[in-house]
């Protein structure tokens, strides 16, 4: 029958264009590197210096054209320990960041689904509504918190003038007048976990309110107590959830730079911040691409291992409505 | 006067891309002012045919022809025939009044005639009153009306029914036969319906065809597709029944049930395989030593009282017989089965009776 | 119990809420500095439309923002519409094509897309960040429009026909009221990435083009003015006000919206 091919036409370019082809580019610019064109140095009539190439041809600027060759020495150069290293912290960061936004948005994410709030909606809401804030100027208004002579030091610092009982503990404990918060990793973990609580909270409440009441009733109406019918029923219905939450919550975490240059100030580099250095600064695109082909196989690696690549959701048979 | 005909399905093959063949060469006339009704269990291409006289579905090869052109070619909307889908498709963003519009809005016809019609149309299928009420707050029974509504108003020649009560209780359904059948008198239109619903076809249909694995089994009034059904499939599916091998011994006299039963049934030559189908109803027991009836002994196995009558399982050597009277005999009577040679239907063995012969003969197990 | 886990939501919405609200003390503070308080001013408000480099960032968030998730909410529902009426075999791979750019990491794609335009010798500017948030905001829509689909009546489009209406008559009086509130939940969803994108935006910009986040980041290195945390202070207002208003809207949904997506039922 009449099927409105051309509807596709645009998406399917858009998914070649903007998705297919840039990730080829990024594999392609990854498995190779740039041989400088080779040339010799002149001195030209004008006292000036060019550039002699190999056919004769005599340019004024150092030739810039770069010819790239399939190689493996980025490869090589990416299992530095130097990067290793970065990737591991990376890693690490964004499994404790997401083991705490774990544990702090689940019971959110059970309370809120529970009797205790009347409008659910309007809570899980107010959770999202932060997220609307830029999410730079919410982590700097941390850093305004968190700063050596900001609000938080300045509190304690006043407390300790006012309870001098408090302030000897504290010198007992060996903590300093000003304590250091910022620029160290708890900091950028702190930053993420910020940043990133809502995107936890979101799918697990979504598949919890979805589970049947009638399925935890019928479980206390069998003799489960609270703890139990949490741990049978409750618990394993919402690993979905949980699942899609870890997602949400690792990928950005392992590749994030803005938070780690912020709460970290540059001490705590992460395997994002050479990526983006890469492309900026650096200027070595290929190498760039070398370590975002690295991120990409980590995160698949990593979604692999949840099981949940290609959750086949759709049994659909093919409906024509065009 | 012979009716004239209006649709004309001639030869309609439709295969799916899995290669499942839907319907396999599929012909039949359709009259004017007629209730015809497609018959079958799931899967039978029941649908499937009516979708191809919608224009939903192109059939790979045959014609059907609409007052004697071929429509094949014409997309749905150009199409002089609607349909009330299973599931009703009302638009759920537009109110009653608005759905049954539809057609006329599209067509841009003035506005004023269009709300009289649809007043009109509403009380057609007592729902009047109703042109203000969304969708969502409606029963099944009445967005069925509004969607027979919605389809009337555009004058079709013939109007397509897929299931439209399978989705209703028993009770409504009940109701909306007769009121279907009624509006289908009024509005002198042409009906082709679709059912699984055995009961619903004989009730409603002027004729019925029945239908299995795409091929039209039987083509009829109801009285004949009751009475003289030829397959075993159909006499299986039209009514209870019961199914079972035979032999013609010769002309008028048939065996079965290790009995020679005289029967009206002529011309199947000397011993020939047939299959024999008896109506429980007209199974009559008699009692064992009932010196006046002929036919074979039998006991009887188990006794169900049915409302109208009792439901009774008579064994009868290897075989079950399934027999309804008004008068129970209990469990364990020895009683003599007889039948009326007229009621004994003879048919010649065909594909399907096999499976059908197989199904009865696990009754007895 | 019950004043525990109150308690709880309590403390998880203060370390939500609390450097917002010293964002929005902040930008009525009569100082520059961050740590001390000046006095209640409304200077930064005044000054903020005043600020030709804020406003014209403002203007660039706003209307990449609009036009990217306009242009995405077209293509993403012309998307699904095609992927919904394809069979089973493409539609998984450009399903799993169209899920890539949310799966990988925004650098990922940031950088992506940069290499591309760079390919096609294309300067960097408004017109590349402009296609870059369509291509990232794409998927969104898609992915709120496909569950409306599922949940159409399988016969509604053929019902729209049947009553005389063209394939594209059908399509916009009958299937896209229907699917609305999954064209516009994209919409907003395709609004909400691109104003608070910043990764991407950063990878896809040139020329001096820069939006609010670029803008943000830029000043976090040398302190951040309070103009702008009058403007966030704004902007956060209004939003406020517009999902309150859409949350009250919810209340009066028709309860049709929450039917569970019923079985197809093949038609033969």
């Amino acid at each position: 029958m009449r099927k409105n091919k051309a509807l596709a036409v645009p998406f399917i370019l858009w998914a070649v264009l903007f998705v297919v082809v840039p990730l080829a580019m990024i594999v392609w610019y990854g498995v190779t590197v740039d041989e400088p064109v080779p040339c010799t140095e002149v001195l030209l009539d004008d006292g000036t210096i060019g550039y002699e190439l190999e056919d004769g041809t005599i340019v004024d600027t150092k030739p810039w054209q770069k010819k790239a060759v399939i190689s493996l020495s980025n490869f090589k150069r990416m299992i530095e320990p130097t990067y290793l290293r970065l990737l591991l912290r990376s890693l690490k960061i964004a499994v404790i960041t997401t083991l705490i936004c774990l544990l702090l948005g689940y019971p959110v994410a059970l309370i809120l689904t529970g009797k205790d709030f009347k409008r659910p909606a309007l809570w899980l809401m107010l959770l999202v509504l932060p997220m609307w804030m830029n999410f730079l100027l919410r982590t700097y208004s941390w850093m305004s918190i968190l700063e050596n002579s900001g609000i938080l030091n300045n509190w304690i610092a006043s407390l300790r003038d006012a309870i001098p009982a408090f302030d000897s503990w504290l010198t007992n404990m060996g903590v300093r007048r000003k304590i250091i918060f910022l620029y160290n990793e708890n900091a950028v973990i702190l930053g993420m976990v910020y940043n990133y609580l809502s995107f936890m909270i979101m799918p697990i409440y979504t598949v919890i309110e979805k589970i049947d009441k009638n399925l935890l009733e019928a479980a206390a109406d069998l003799g489960a107590n609270p703890v139990k019918s949490f741990l049978r029923v409750t618990l394993p219905y919402s690993m979905p959830g949980v699942m899609e939450g870890i997602t949400m919550v690792f990928v950005p975490a392992v590749t994030t730079f803005v938070i780690s240059q912020l709460m970290g100030g540059g001490k705590v580099p992460l395997i994002g911040d050479i990526i983006q250095n890469q492309f900026g600064k650096s200027s070595d695109w290929h190498f760039g691409s070398t370590l975002s082909l690295l991120v990409m196989v980590v995160v698949l690696a990593f979604m692999g291992a949840l099981g949940h690549i290609d959750k086949d959701e759709d049994p659909v048979k093919e409906v024509r409505i065009l | 006067m012979e009716a004239k005909t209006i649709l004309s399905i001639k030869d309609v093959r439709v295969v799916f891309e899995d290669g499942f063949v839907a319907l396999g060469g599929v012909s039949i006339d359709i009259k004017e002012n007629e209730f015809v009704t497609l018959l079958g269990p799931s899967g039978c291409g029941k649908t499937t045919l009516l979708r191809c006289i919608g224009g939903f579905e192109k059939p790979n090869s045959g014609e059907i022809l609409y007052k004697g052109e071929n429509i094949i070619p014409l997309p749905p909307y150009k199409r002089h025939v609607n349909t009330v889908f299973q599931r009703y498709a009302l638009f759920p963003h537009l109110n009653v009044a608005q759905n049954v519009a539809f057609g006329p809005d599209l067509r841009g016809e003035d506005k004023k005639k269009t709300a009289a019609e649809v007043s009109r149309l509403l009380a057609l299928v007592g729902l009047a009153g109703f042109e203000k009420r969304k969708i969502a707050s409606l029963s099944g029974g009445q967005q069925q009306r509004v969607a027979i509504a919605r389809a009337l108003i555009n004058k079709p020649a013939v109007l397509l029914l897929d299931e439209p009560l399978g989705a209703l209780d028993l009770k409504i359904r009940r109701e909306m036969q007769i009121e279907l059948k009624r509006i289908q008198r009024e509005s002198g239109i042409t009906f082709i319906f679709v059912t699984h619903d055995q009961e619903e076809a004989l009730t409603m249909s002027d004729r019925i065809a029945v239908m299995q694995a795409g091929q039209i089994q039987q083509l009829g009034t109801p009285e004949d597709i009751y009475n003289e059904p030829l397959t075993a499939f159909v006499a299986d599916f039209i009514g209870d029944s019961d199914i079972m091998p035979g032999m013609m011994v010769r002309d008028r006299l048939v065996r079965f049930l290790g009995w020679e039963f005289p029967c009206i049934d002529e011309g199947f030559g000397e011993n020939a395989d047939v299959d024999i189908v008896l109506r429980p109803e007209d199974v009559k027991l008699k009692p064992a030593d009932d010196e006046t009836a002929f036919g074979p002994l039998g006991v009887v196995e188990s006794l169900l009282f049915k409302g109208v009558h009792y439901e009774m399982r008579v064994r009868c050597g290897e075989s079950v017989v399934i027999v309804h009277s008004t008068h129970a005999r209990q469990v364990g009577t020895r009683v003599k089965l007889t039948v009326a040679p007229e009621d004994i239907q003879v048919m010649h063995k065909s594909e399907s009776s096999d499976a059908v012969l197989k199904k009865h003969a696990a009754r007895a197990k | 119990m019950k004043k525990l886990r109150k308690l709880y939501i309590g403390l998880i919405m203060a370390f939500l809420y609390a450097p917002i609200l010293l964002l929005i003390l902040y930008s009525f503070n009569n100082s520059k500095s961050r740590a001390q308080w000046g006095g209640f001013t409304l200077r930064w408000y005044r000054e903020l439309f005043a600020d030709e480099a804020i406003m014209a960032a403002l203007g660039t968030t706003l209307s990449i923002g609009l036009l990217a998730a306009l242009l995405s909410t077209v293509l993403g529902t012309m998307g699904a519409v095609a992927l919904f009426q394809m069979k089973r075999t493409p539609r998984k791979a450009l399903l799993s094509i169209v899920n890539l750019p949310m799966l990988n990491s925004e650098v990922v794609t940031g950088v992506s897309l940069m290499l591309l335009f760079a390919a096609a010798n294309i300067q960097l500017g408004y017109g590349t960040m402009l296609m870059a948030h369509v291509a990232f905001c794409v998927p969104y829509v898609v992915l709120s429009v496909m569950p409306k689909l599922r949940q159409l009546d399988p016969n509604l489009a053929e019902a729209a026909w049947d009553l005389g209406a063209t394939p594209w008559q059908g399509f916009f009086r009958v299937i896209l009221p229907d699917i609305m509130p999954g064209v516009f939940s994209g919409f907003i969803m395709a609004l909400t990435m691109s104003i608070d994108d910043f990764v991407v935006s950063f990878f896809t910009t040139g020329s001096g083009v820069s939006n609010l986040s670029i803008t943000i980041y830029t000043m976090a290195k040398r302190g951040i003015s309070p103009k702008i945390n009058a403007l966030s202070t704004i902007i956060f207002a209004c939003v406020f006000i517009l999902l309150i208003g859409i949350n009250m809207q919810d209340f009066k949904k028709d309860p049709r919206s929450k039917d569970k997506v019923e079985q197809v039922r093949i038609p033969y």
